[in-house]
C-alpha cells in the first residue's frame, strides 16, 4: 500500500457512542474481563460511576485511523497514554496528524500524533505512531 | 514463561469486529493492537474466571489497577494464520506522588517471536495502582 503524507496532514473520525455491549464485545475478543469493564456493581463498589471502556479499545480506534491511511503493515511504532477513562455513552473523536516526515535510506517514515477526545472536549488518549508507507520487510531489533 | 499464540482467522475476525477494523484475510497482517489478545491462547487464562499473565499477580486488588500507557514496537509483519510464541515479564516499576495519594506504576513487557525465535513485536504495558487510599 502506498500513501502520501505531508507535514500537518490530518484525519479525524467521529465514533458512535460507546455502549456496554461494545465493551463486552471487546472483552470477549481480547480476553480482558477485568470487573472494571464488565461487572457494573464491582466497578461501582470500586468507586467508579459505572463500568469503563477498555483503553485498548480506544487505542485500537486510533490505530484504525493510521491503518486505514497508511496500511496496517506500514505501522512500525504505536504508543499511547490513557489520560482519562471512557464511559458508556461517550462519543469519541479520534484524530491522527502528521508531525514529521523523515527520509530514511529505506524510504520515507511519517510520525503522527494521536488524540482521542470525548464529547466534553476531554482528552482521553494521547499518543504517537510511526508509519512507513511501503512494504515492510524487517527492521533492526532495537537495543533495550 | 511463554505460550504459543495462533493468529486464528476467527479470533482475528472477532477482534476486528469489536474494534471496527477491516477484517484481514489469511496472509494479511493482523490489526495493529491484536497482540493484546494473546492471553486468549494461554490455556490458563480465565480458567475458573482467573486471568493469567500480568493481572494474575495483582490478585484481589485488580479493581484498583488501571491501564496507564501502552507501547507497541513492530519489527516484522504478523499475519493471519501465523503462529507465534509470546513471553511476558515485569519491566520497570516506579512510584509517583499524585494529587490524591501515592501512585505505583508497573511495566510489563511482552515479546512476540516467530518460529525461528526472531522478534516480531514488543509491547510494553504500563499499569497504575493507587496506593493506600485511606
Amino acid at each position: 500500500m502506498t500513501a502520501t503524507a505531508s507535514l500537518g496532514d490530518s484525519r479525524s473520525v467521529a465514533l458512535d457512542g460507546l455502549t456496554r455491549t461494545a465493551i463486552v464485545q471487546y472483552a470477549g475478543a481480547s480476553g480482558d474481563f477485568s470487573p472494571l469493564h464488565v461487572d457494573e456493581p464491582a466497578a461501582v463498589a470500586a468507586g467508579f460511576p459505572s463500568v469503563m471502556g477498555h483503553g485498548m479499545w480506544t487505542l485500537a480506534q486510533a490505530a484504525n485511523v493510521v491503518a486505514d491511511w497508511f496500511g496496517a503493515e506500514a505501522i512500525v511504532d504505536l504508543q499511547a497514554r490513557f489520560s482519562a477513562p471512557v464511559w458508556p455513552g461517550d462519543e469519541l473523536r479520534v484524530e491522527a496528524t502528521v508531525t514529521a516526515v523523515e527520509e530514511l535510506e529505506t524510504g520515507p517514515i511519517a510520525e503522527l500524533s494521536l488524540t482521542a477526545i470525548n464529547q466534553h472536549n476531554g482528552v482521553v488518549l494521547t499518543g504517537t505512531a510511526k508509519a512507513r508507507p511501503e512494504e515492510v520487510t524487517r527492521l533492526e531489533e532495537a537495543p533495550r | 514463561m511463554s505460550h504459543r499464540f495462533r493468529l486464528d482467522p476467527g479470533h482475528v475476525q472477532a477482534f476486528a469486529r469489536a474494534v471496527g477494523a477491516r477484517v484481514p484475510v489469511a496472509g494479511e497482517v493482523v490489526p495493529p493492537t491484536f497482540m493484546t489478545c494473546s492471553s486468549q491462547d494461554d490455556p490458563a487464562h480465565m480458567r475458573g474466571l482467573r486471568p493469567a499473565g500480568p493481572l494474575a499477580g495483582l490478585g484481589e486488588t485488580v479493581e484498583g489497577v488501571l491501564h496507564a500507557e501502552q507501547h507497541f514496537e513492530y519489527f516484522a509483519p504478523a499475519r493471519v494464520g501465523d503462529e507465534v510464541e509470546v513471553s511476558e515479564k515485569p519491566g520497570r516499576s516506579w512510584v509517583k506522588q499524585g494529587s490524591s495519594g501515592q501512585l505505583e506504576f508497573l511495566e510489563f513487557v511482552k515479546e512476540v517471536r516467530d518460529a525461528d525465535g526472531e522478534l516480531v513485536q514488543r509491547s510494553t504495558m504500563t499499569l497504575v495502582r493507587a496506593g493506600d487510599r485511606t
